[in-house]
């Protein structure tokens, strides 16, 4: 936990930027890091046919152009990807079929729909043998999923709430398999990422009660950017399943015993994620590398899988994957799922552009703007490309008052340099400029000395800076 | 909101972002006649060199049905490189003026090799008074005028020459008479205007003093002039006493006192439209000058006429001109200069119908482009079809957060553009415009699928008559009153956090006061049987 951020990004580049939003910032950073021209839609449907996904598409469609090439792309999901593959890895009934006919193992079961007689529906899975998962057959991020059902008594018990509960009309009962629940992130035959996902569970220290130890797990999980906003609810949920356990909120573990606080795994709902991509069996690998292949334009998702000891079963394809858990794992290595997907759109680019890490772009921003539909597409002016050199001034004499930031902004950007200026309480002005000619950032010393005409400029410091670098330059409020 | 005495463009009203005050006022006056038009914006930024330093500006272009034409501010892309060239330069403007048979003041240019001597020379050949100015600067500088004599003349050589370091200069007679700009694009003259300096009228009761108050409060709704006040400095008391005046004296009914020597818009100077009182023979003379230089279709001819000869000399003419003077004059008729250049670059779009009802955001994304975090945007088209436009009042038992932001979504998916704002608690105003049935499922949307209690909800609807803002905002209006509506959502909240926090303990205590009683762990070896059959979540 104390490495939250993998070194090609920091806080600053994605602060503000949530849920799904982050997945098309993560994809069009790396791109665009390699040169490749960005340009952003308020809404994809004019530009291209790529067909949106999800709550609110606002603000996630890009174009990565080379000059030869353009491809556009929604959230984490390309062009090259057919839509016809979309709508078969959004209906699970559909993927089950595509999954059999090239003999990738899936769980047996069979699909229904709220309509039908209940009673046959019940006969059907009984012949199948608890124990049982149901869920909705268009559903998604784990809604109305219910595992582990024992009994035909939990079975009817569950039909009748996820029938009251949800909208969904169609469903599917599956065979229930006992492994690890793994998402496998493929692109172009390979499997790039892997994560584990452990269901919501403290692990005790024969101090602390289980609230106490959630709190802490959140305090965790809330440096973590990518599960800040998943935290570990305690909710009646919570408390039903600790209750069948024997157990209150106010108990008190043993030293290393793992109490779980949920039936399902999703991290969304307070699970681990857990970086297992080079643990990853061969069994696995193909499993995950088939089911894609057995989608007709397909060509890279995220995959689930159960994977036990004698199988890996896949039970859920995504060709419009969250990417953003490989970035930030609760253990293990974060995976750069970007650059996966980008060698594969644009091979040529791979190792061609030194690209820099500290580089980025104000997604938030842009984001605010086509929110309010203020603007309908944008272009960001493209990257630096070479190795990232920066200094920061720090400017005294005469200096707040007398348009020098105005002034030392409209220098740095006909300079091509990228950074910002700020006043400093003590009366200095700071100026922080980078770009990939070091001769012009240290250049701009001598420019920072002279000043516009109202400015006397007594003195120049000159540091070393080495942190993040937004693309423009931007005149920051005074601290 | 604009002062009806003043007669500007009524559908340039309520639709000027506060950005674009001022000099970005002509870069957005043209791009909103095209855009209302239903033509493609796009706003982009270039590096452009300007007498050997390099800029960065904001231009923006226009098309449609694929024919894209780009403005660098009011300068189309129809005037040729040519052109711009022969027009900065005031020695070949001129050249190709006489060329033209184009009167222009008497007069000759001198290289930087040309000693002052020589021009000196040149000076007793001509009659007096004459002028001095730089070959190639913008905007008045280093112009010397009503130069009677030697000493004079040797003093503005010093000034321009040596201290200005403008080695190019032009001498040339000194035309008395009042200067205008013209405005010509295609064969038309569109609109004439020349700058008269500070002034008051009285009206018989008013001191001076108060007479100016009056002039800077329309000044500030001017959305040109707004920046430029009339100061009361030195040297306006200076000029009034002379005149045997001071700030506390009472003008006449209709006499006008002038407070100033110079008439420049920062000193307090008023554009003034004249286009009715040009004779024919001065607007043909403009019209010539332009058609003079090659590939210069649209311009502004800045000319000298004599009020009582009625004639008149071209002293420049400008490729790039600030347009804005003909939009907002202080007396007149504003002149629709955009228009004509719309109309001139996209002729097949006179007909359009022109969406007055719109305009489009600025102040959000002018910064993006002026910090250089984004190279290009394109603006939202302006709606097709019949626009209707309705503010809905809302009212019922609604939350403080969360409801807007429905709201807006809700729009968003039927493409309304408008805003929301809440002016108090339990109060929402939704204005919406687009298309009749768009509206209409809006309205159905709010009544049957609002998050908040259906049957507690009131909505009542009227029409709106002002323009709007392409795009959907919610507008949080007073922010200290914003801030308590969070502050007081937040306490109830946290109250009844509190309240189910304490409540959870409560029963957590009666369960485990039974788990330890006696009957409980009597009964154990039943509970462990019914487990079996118990449903698991």
């Amino acid at each position: 936990m104390e490495q939250s951020y993998p070194y090609w990004l920091s806080n600053q580049m994605i602060s503000g930027v949530k849920g799904f939003s982050l997945c098309a910032n993560l994809i069009a950073l790396e791109g665009w890091r390699r040169g490749l021209t960005l340009r952003w839609y308020y809404n994809g449907s004019d530009v291209t046919n790529l067909k949106p996904v999800g709550y609110d598409p606002v603000g996630k469609t890009f174009s990565l152009s080379s000059g030869e090439k353009t491809h556009f792309f929604y959230r984490s999901r390309g062009d090259k990807v057919d839509n016809t593959a979309v709508d078969i890895g959004a209906s699970k009934e559909e993927t089950k079929k595509y999954l059999s006919e090239y003999g990738v193992s899936n769980p047996e079961g069979f699909s229904f729909t709220k309509s039908d007689d209940i009673e046959s529906v019940i006969d059907t899975a009984k012949k199948m043998g608890f124990p049982l998962v149901l869920k909705p057959t268009f559903g998604s991020l784990g809604k109305g999923v219910i595992t582990n059902i024992n009994t035909e008594a939990q079975l009817r018990k569950n039909l009748s709430h996820v029938f009251s509960e949800f909208d969904y009309t169609n469903f599917i009962i599956e065979r229930y398999i006992e492994g690890d629940d793994l998402r496998v992130y493929v692109v172009d035959d390979k499997a790039i990422g892997a994560i584990k996902r452990i269901t919501a569970h403290v692990i005790g220290n024969g101090i602390h009660s289980i609230e106490e130890l959630i709190n802490f797990k959140n305090e965790d999980r809330k440096k973590n950017p990518y599960l800040a906003a998943k935290l570990i609810k305690m909710d009646n949920q919570v408390i039903e399943y600790l209750s069948e356990q024997n157990l209150l909120l106010s108990s008190v573990p043993k030293k290393d015993e793992v109490i779980f606080l949920k039936a399902k795994s999703n991290i969304t709902s307070g699970g681990d994620s857990i970086d297992i991509t080079d643990e990853l069996t061969n069994e696995v690998k193909t499993a995950a590398v088939n089911a894609v292949k057995a989608i007709p334009g397909l060509y890279h998702a995220g995959v689930d899988i159960i994977a036990n000891k004698n199988d890996a079963v896949v039970i859920e394809i995504n060709p419009t994957a969250g990417i953003a858990m490989h970035h930030f794992p609760v253990q293990g290595k974060p995976r750069n799922i970007p650059a996966g997907v980008i060698d594969y759109y644009f091979p040529e680019t791979i190792g061609k552009a030194a690209k820099s890490t500290k580089i980025y772009f104000d997604y938030s921003n842009i984001l605010k703007l086509l929110r309010s539909r203020s603007v309908n597409q944008l272009e960001i002016p493209n990257a630096p490309i070479g190795e990232l050199y920066a200094k920061r001034y720090v400017i005294s004499g005469k200096v707040q008052g007398v348009g020098y930031r105005n002034w030392v902004r409209k220098q740095a950007l006909i300079n091509h340099l990228n950074g910002y200026t700020r006043n400093l309480k003590n009366g200095k002005v700071v100026v922080v400029v980078a770009g990939v000619n070091k001769e012009l950032v240290d250049n701009f010393k001598e420019i920072c000395l002279s000043g516009p005409k109202k400015a006397e400029v007594k003195d120049v410091q000159e540091y070393v800076w080495d942190k993040q670098i937004k693309i423009g330059f931007e005149i920051r409020k005074d601290r | 909101m604009m002062d009806k005495k003043f007669n500007w463009l009524q559908h340039l009203d309520d639709s000027i972002p506060s950005s674009a005050y001022g000099y970005k006022l002509c870069i957005y006056s043209i791009a909103l006649e095209g855009w209302r038009r239903g033509l493609r914006l796009k706003f982009f930024n270039v590096f452009r060199k300007d007498r050997g330093t390099t800029k960065l500006t904001v231009r923006f272009s226009l098309s449609y049905n694929g024919k894209e034409h780009k403005f660098a501010v009011s300068r189309g892309d129809l005037v040729s490189k040519q052109a711009i060239s022969i027009c900065v330069d005031k020695d070949k403007t001129k050249e190709y003026l006489l060329k033209a048979n184009v009167s222009v003041p008497e007069g000759k240019s001198f290289g930087s090799s040309s000693s002052n001597e020589e021009i000196v020379e040149y000076f007793k050949t001509l009659n007096y008074p004459v002028v001095l100015k730089p070959t190639d600067a913008g905007g008045g500088k280093g112009v010397i005028t009503n130069i009677t004599n030697i000493v004079e003349l040797e003093e503005a050589l010093n000034l321009v020459r040596t201290e200005l370091q403008y080695k190019d200069v032009i001498l040339e007679k000194y035309i008395q008479g009042e200067d205008h700009r013209i405005y010509v694009i295609g064969d038309n003259v569109i609109g004439v205007y020349k700058r008269i300096a500070a002034n008051v009228i009285g009206d018989g009761e008013k001191n001076i003093d108060e007479l100016i108050d009056i002039k800077n409060k329309e000044r500030k709704k001017n959305p040109y002039l707004f920046g430029r006040l009339i100061k009361k400095d030195k040297e306006m008391d200076n000029f009034l006493k002379a005149r045997g005046l001071t700030l506390k004296s009472v003008p006449k009914k209709g006499d006008r006192v002038f407070l100033r020597e110079k008439g420049s818009l920062s000193a307090g100077g008023e554009p003034i439209d004249v286009t009715d009182k040009i004779p024919n023979h001065i607007k043909k003379t403009a019209i010539d000058a332009a058609r003079a230089i090659p590939g210069l279709p649209q311009c502004a001819v800045d000319m000298i006429i004599d009020k009582e000869s009625n004639i008149g000399v071209v002293n420049e003419v400008n490729s790039k001109p600030q347009i804005s003077n003909h939009l907002y004059p202080v007396e007149g008729y504003a002149r629709d200069i955009p228009k004509a250049i719309i109309d001139y670059y996209f002729p097949e779009t006179i007909k359009e119908s022109r969406k007055d009802c719109f305009y489009f955001d600025f102040d959000n994304f002018l910064p993006l482009l002026i910090n250089g975090f984004v190279e290009e945007v394109v603006v939202p088209c302006v709606p097709k079809g019949e626009i209707v436009k309705k503010k809905l009042t809302v009212s019922g038992s609604l939350p403080a957060i969360g409801y807007k932001k429905w709201i807006k979504k809700a729009a968003h998916s039927l493409r309304l553009n408008g805003f929301v704002e809440s002016p108090k608690t339990g109060k929402l105003i939704v204005v919406v415009a687009g298309e009749k049935e768009s509206i209409n499922k809006f309205k159905t949307k709010l009544q049957t699928q609002s998050p908040v209690e259906l049957d507690k909800l009131n909505i009542t609807e009227e029409e709106w008559g002002k323009t709007i803002k392409i795009g959907f905002e919610i507008i949080n209006n007073s922010e200290k009153g914003n801030i308590d509506v969070y502050k007081n959502e937040l306490k109830l909240l946290k109250r009844t956090n509190f309240k189910l926090k304490k409540s959870i303990k409560e029963i957590e205590k009666e369960k485990d006061s039974i788990r330890r009683s006696t009957s409980w762990r009597l009964t154990k070896p039943i509970r462990i049987a019914g487990d079996i059959f118990k449903v698991k979540k």
